[in-house]
């Protein structure tokens, strides 16, 4: 939502005093921004909705004989959802108006269970080898439900109150809405079995295996086969290492191997199916509306099952009376069959199915280092954890080895996060620059090795995009790598003290090593921030920031490193002390009564411009979930106090 | 109790083990390729989806609008950050894809005709020879259509002619125009000889493919081979002469039941005559909208838009609202974002006796309108001449309250949501470039003469190529139609027209009067010519495609570099 920093928020009568309630027009300039308050109210804020859910779960065990356990588990969500809504008459600008009120309401069910049933057994064999058995099926089904929606305008009363369907007047075909259809339904079946071995607590192994079938995929490409194995040592508990019982009190070695696989996608990717939505035409009388039909995808019936196959070798450690206690982890992740929509080309002529588009790779350590001790009412631990991880595209299954995503922004190009091989996903592919032309001369001089002038057109004032191949002309073969959304380290350090009753938990976290795109403002009519001050205005004034231009101008359209942000963070995302005040009762009846003080996201230490570093993305295109680091303006989150107590009787 | 253990376990893993079918899902929304189609009515169904695409395209690259702005009677306008039209006014563009979103529509379009013309032998059971035919022709004509639109827009592309997916480099001119002759053909020859009933108003019939065989066949035959009339091969290898598009036109002026309407101007939606309606021109002319529930005669294939337009569907005329009144509105000329404005040379050199002049342009300072309270410089407008085509624009009347309305609000009872309730046709073909075009073909002076009669001119006395090319340019100016002559007859020299008649034009960028050529200080009007040459007079090919193509598809000449962006 954008929103004009010249538009007031209510109208004015003759003598320029605010009417409040009465939501300003637009300026008469700028008719394409409206008042965001009066579009959010009317468009949006005269609803409600009813969520209404409930869990089961059943489950019994027998143990027929010693160590043979039997168990079956029957869970259940039943869910029930409706939704009203109004949207008054209102007029708010050229293309921001709605000439009748209209009233919706939705309403639906869904139904999902799953069904499990194992069977485990434990046994000895020469009492130090100890073997536990697990087989068991699992059957899973969702999307058991049904939803309808309807719409209409021209509501006699008027109002949110009665906003139900039955209260409005005509019954204009052209004006109604009318849907309803099944949840999206689908199943899983699974079997597994498991084995888990120990000798005397000192070697331990475990073997797992699963076969899963998904009903997303086509008969002869269901089923997937996982499995997995992990073995661990405690070394502490050798013999030979008596000498380091002192200062070392657990050691152990741990080293697994593992696949499990992933099948949310669409369901029935692998069929042409023929859709009958938005392909309306008119023949014979002028609103005779006629329906069409065609294939609205190319099937793809060898979809199947994405594979994550994960190495893991790590190290358990606890030192000086578990004072000091350490964990460490080395793994890969190689990811194979990566479920992706299909790049494909427009003569195709239809939609892209869902392929098993190609590997990434993800690589790694993550440590974590606790301390904690006591020093006679005092209590105090530190821990701190570090995960790095490289991230990085080994196969895409296309021509040319690439998805572009088709995230646009403001007016810019489209492609600009890509996946690729070689490369993390989602880095920004973009221009490089070379600072700002001051004069003219210097656009004259800024030549190729031929002597050819790169961007004639410039005006000072002007990006200066670097020519990387040459060739004398700024374009698609210019482009590079300018950063990458995925950290090198994510971080956290947390405290905990307590004393006597009081207890402060401090709780930080961050990243280091991302880059981040900012550049939500387009327009000279929006907001920009503070940065723009520091804008060229004349020679000399800055090599940085351009001269102010419309948004479509290639300053600001094309995708520069201008644009690209170190997103390095330091968070403190909560601090809480609090006070057990049943400390001070005698006999009381109460087995807690702690009364805690709250701040979150107390303070947060960065160099990046924009209003929070921690920022997701946002695109209109559900296809392209692999896309992070683009700062479109989010609202940041926001500093909480809270004060809260905790009773426990 | 070991009993009942053991039954309970073998049930329980018996369920589990027998549920292979436990995977199988039925598809509750959709139907997919086993079961679709296998009737007649499913084969109508997926002729419809053909024809749905029609109303697919973004206005600002719709090909109705591009032809427009390309052509020499038009400037870019809209507001100072419209850009692509002004781009494209200019041969140049505003990104690297910028018609990325026409090219894959008009492969949807191509992909439905291929797929239904694929699959018309699983229907066994039609009622007649005739009700197959009918679709297989109609199918056909789209095919056509779709190609010949994307062939005018970028010369040549890959020709794709099954329901697989294949990456094809480009076709070269003749296979290209081989297939579209080969299917407008096929049409002619399946598709009855009867007058289309009104029930029938929208679908494609014989007359309206002779017409598009004569369109194609002069713009191939001129843009490729100057005009020598020369025999063309269709893919099944056999031939096309002059002579033959000659008889498929005269059996069309025959036969097929078109005729022009009496007056020039009642073709346009301005010439409304309900009571609300309050626009003196029409008034002191007696003009009366002949509506296009099927009195119309002279319409041969248009595209139908309906008066149930909302923002959450295409059915609305968007081509309308894009050449509407900038940030204001009046009776009759309705407000829209100011695209397209008119050449005043156009204006200058049209004879003022010809009705057709105050019928098809409105000077916004001619008094004798009957049309006051023009704003200049509405809303960033640029490029404003002060003159605007009529013939697709939004038209208001009065209703009973006074308020200014769309007259689609008073007849069809649309939304009151200006950007969305125009539901003008779109005429893509009328029966005066049938005539205009046997004139052409023949070099006679009965076509020519016909046209003229109907705008009470004189009838000339002998053909001459001045004749027709000057009556072609007031006759069919504003339907996408002017371009095109311009390359047929001139090929890469098109853009010497262009720029005599475009250069020094007095315009308004934000109501400060300026010329086009000292527009944005890029002179890029002295180019003009430069730039069609270079590219022939073809536009970019979306370089998306290009980049998924891997190597296969090139772009078209003049558009490699970077120096085309505006």
């Amino acid at each position: 939502m954008r929103a004009t920093p010249f538009l007031p928020l209510w109208a004015r009568d003759a003598d320029g005093n605010d009417i409040p309630g009465q939501y300003h027009y637009v300026i008469p300039w700028n008719t394409q921004m409206p008042n965001p308050v009066g579009i959010m109210d009317y468009e949006r804020g005269q609803n409600a909705s009813k969520n209404h859910n409930i869990y089961g779960n059943f489950y019994f065990v027998i143990q027929p004989i010693k160590d043979l356990k039997f168990r079956s588990n029957f869970g259940f969500n039943a869910s029930a959802w409706s939704y009203r809504a109004y949207k008054p008459e209102f007029d708010l600008g050229p293309i921001s108006m709605n000439p009748e009120d209209e009233v919706r309401q939705n309403s639906g069910n869904g139904l999902g269970w799953t069904f499990e049933n194992t069977l485990s057994y434990t046994f000895k064999i020469n009492t130090d080898h100890t073997f536990d058995a697990l087989i068991g099926t699992s059957a899973e089904r969702w999307g058991l439900g049904e939803s309808m929606s309807g719409k209409n305008v021209n509501s006699v009363f008027g109002d949110f109150n009665h906003a139900f369907l039955d209260n409005t007047a005509l019954l204009d075909i052209a004006k109604i809405e009318l849907g309803g259809g099944p949840g999206g339904r689908g199943g899983i079946l699974s079997y597994f079995g498991r084995i888990n071995y120990n000798y005397q607590e000192k070697y331990m192994g475990t073997v797992v295996f699963r076969a899963d079938g998904s009903s997303n995929f086509a008969k002869g490409n269901r089923w997937g086969y996982f499995p997995s194995v992990s073995a661990g040592w405690v070394m502490s508990n050798e013999e030979f290492m008596e000498t380091t019982r002192e200062w070392m009190d657990f050691l152990k070695l741990r080293a697994s191997w593992g696949q499990n696989g992933n099948q949310s996608i669409d369901a029935f990717q692998y069929l042409a199916t023929i859709s009958f939505k938005e392909s309306e035409y008119f023949i014979g009388a002028k609103d005779n509306k006629v329906v069409g039909a065609y294939p609205d995808i190319l099937p793809n019936p060898d979809v199947t099952w994405e594979t994550s196959e994960q190495i893991d070798l790590g190290v358990d450690a606890r030192f000086l009376n578990s004072r000091l206690s350490l964990a460490f982890d080395w793994y890969k992740k190689t990811t194979r069959d990566w479920l992706v929509p299909a790049p494909i080309l427009a003569s195709y002529g239809t939609g892209a199915p869902y392929i098993n588009g190609g590997d990434v790779v993800n690589k790694g350590i993550e440590l974590s280092l606790n301390w904690n001790d006591r020093v006679e009412d005092f209590t105090y631990s530190v821990t701190a954890n570090l995960s790095h991880n490289k991230n990085e595209i080994t196969r895409i299954a296309n021509n040319e080895g690439i998805i572009r995503s088709e995230v646009n922004l403001n007016y810019g190009e489209e492609g600009f996060p890509r996946a690729q091989v070689g490369y993390p996903i989602s880095y920004f592919w973009g221009y490089k620059t070379d600072g700002i032309f001051q004069n003219y001369e210097e656009i004259q001089n800024y030549k190729n090795a031929d002597g050819q002038v790169i961007m004639p057109t410039a005006e000072p004032g002007d990006v200066k995009f670097a020519d990387l191949n040459g060739d004398g002309v700024i374009d698609d073969k210019d482009k590079t790598n300018i950063g990458d959304p995925n950290p090198d380290i994510i971080f956290g350090l947390n405290f905990n003290f307590g004393y006597k009753g009081f207890d402060l938990n401090i709780t930080t976290n961050g990243v280091l090593g991302n880059q981040i795109f900012y550049n939500f403002h387009g327009n000279p009519t929006e907001n920009y921030s503070t940065e723009i001050l520091g804008r060229w205005h004349g020679e000399g004034t800055s090599n940085k920031i351009p001269r102010v231009t419309d948004g479509s101008h290639i300053n600001r359209r094309y995708m520069s490193d201008l644009y690209i942000y170190n997103g390095d963070y330091w968070r403190i995302s909560n601090v809480t002390l609090g006070y057990d005040f049943n400390r001070l009762l005698k006999k009381s009846p109460f087995a807690q009564l702690r009364l805690y003080v709250t701040a979150q996201n107390l303070f947060t230490f960065t160099k990046y411009p924009g209003m929070d570093p921690e920022i997701g993305t946002s695109t209109d295109d559900e296809k392209a979930g692999w896309v992070s680091g683009i700062d479109v303006g989010f609202y940041p989150t926001p500093r909480t106090y809270m004060i809260g107590a905790n009773i426990k009787f | 109790m070991k009993r009942i253990f053991i039954y309970l376990l073998a049930s329980m893993s018996v369920w589990n083990l027998s549920c292979s079918d436990f995977l199988e899902t039925d598809n509750l929304t959709k139907k997919d390729s086993s079961n679709f189609p296998v009737s007649p009515e499913d084969a109508t169904q997926s002729l419809y989806g053909a024809y749905s695409i029609m109303l697919a395209f973004d206005a600002a690259v719709h090909p109705f609008m591009i032809g427009e702005i390309l052509s020499d009677n038009r400037f870019g306008g809209g507001g100072q950050n419209d850009q692509i039209p002004q781009a494209m006014n200019v041969f140049k563009v505003t990104s690297d894809s910028q018609l990325g979103s026409t090219w894959p529509t008009l492969y949807k379009g191509i992909f439905r005709c291929n797929m239904l013309l694929a699959s018309l032998d699983q229907i066994t059971e039609w009622d007649s020879n005739e009700q197959k035919n009918k679709i297989l022709g109609e199918a056909h004509f789209l095919r056509a259509h779709y190609y010949f639109t994307m062939a005018q827009l970028w010369g040549t592309v890959p020709l794709v002619i099954d329901p697989t997916p294949q990456n094809n480099p480009k076709a070269t001119p003749e296979e290209l125009y081989g297939q579209i002759f080969y299917d407008l053909k096929t049409a002619i020859e399946v598709l009855p000889s009867v007058q289309q009933p009104a029930s029938e108003l929208g679908r494609a019939t014989k007359w309206a493919a002779e017409a598009l065989m004569a369109r194609a066949y002069l713009f191939y035959d001129g843009y490729y081979h100057q005009n020598a009339r020369k025999e063309v091969r269709l893919v099944d290898e056999s031939t096309i002469t002059a002579n033959q598009v000659i008889a498929w036109l005269t059996d069309c002026i025959q036969n097929s039941g078109h005729q022009l309407t009496d007056d020039f101007r009642n073709q346009w939606p301005y010439s409304i005559d309900i009571p609300e309606a309050k626009y003196p021109y029409a008034a002191e002319n007696n003009l009366s909208r002949l509506g296009e529930d099927g009195a119309n005669r002279e319409n041969m294939f248009v595209i139908r838009h309906s008066p149930s337009g909302t923002y959450d569907n295409n059915y609305s005329n968007q081509i309308d609202i894009y050449h509407g009144l900038r940030d204001q509105k009046q009776i009759p000329f309705g407000q829209g974002w100011g695209f397209g404005p008119v050449n005043p040379v156009l204006y200058n050199e049209w004879p003022d006796h010809d009705l057709r002049k105050k019928g098809s342009i409105y000077n916004v300072n001619d008094e004798t309108e009957g049309v006051t309270g023009y704003e200049w410089g509405g809303d960033m407008m640029w490029q404003e001449t002060g003159f605007w085509e009529k013939k697709y624009m939004p038209i208001n009347v009065e209703d009973e309250n006074g308020e200014i309305v769309n007259y689609n609000v008073v007849l069809y009872n649309s939304l009151q949501i200006f950007s969305v309730n125009n539901s003008q046709d779109i005429v893509l073909i009328r029966f005066a470039d049938v005539l205009l075009m046997h004139s052409e073909l023949t070099k006679t002076t009965e076509g020519i003469n016909r046209v003229r009669a109907r705008a009470k001119l004189d009838p000339i006395a002998s053909y001459s190529e001045e004749a027709l090319q000057q009556e072609r340019r007031f006759e069919l100016a504003f339907e996408n139609v002017r371009y095109y002559d311009l390359l047929r007859w001139y090929g890469k020299e098109a853009g010497v027209v262009l720029k005599k008649n475009m250069s020094g034009a007095k315009i308004r960028n934000m109501g400060v009067e300026t010329t086009i050529n000292r527009d944005r200080n890029n002179g890029y009007f002295d180019n003009i010519d430069q730039r069609v040459r270079e590219t022939g007079g073809f536009l970019q090919i979306p370089n998306d495609q290009i980049a998924l193509s891997d190597g296969v598809l090139e772009q078209n000449p003049g558009w490699e570099t970077s120096n085309v962006m505006f």
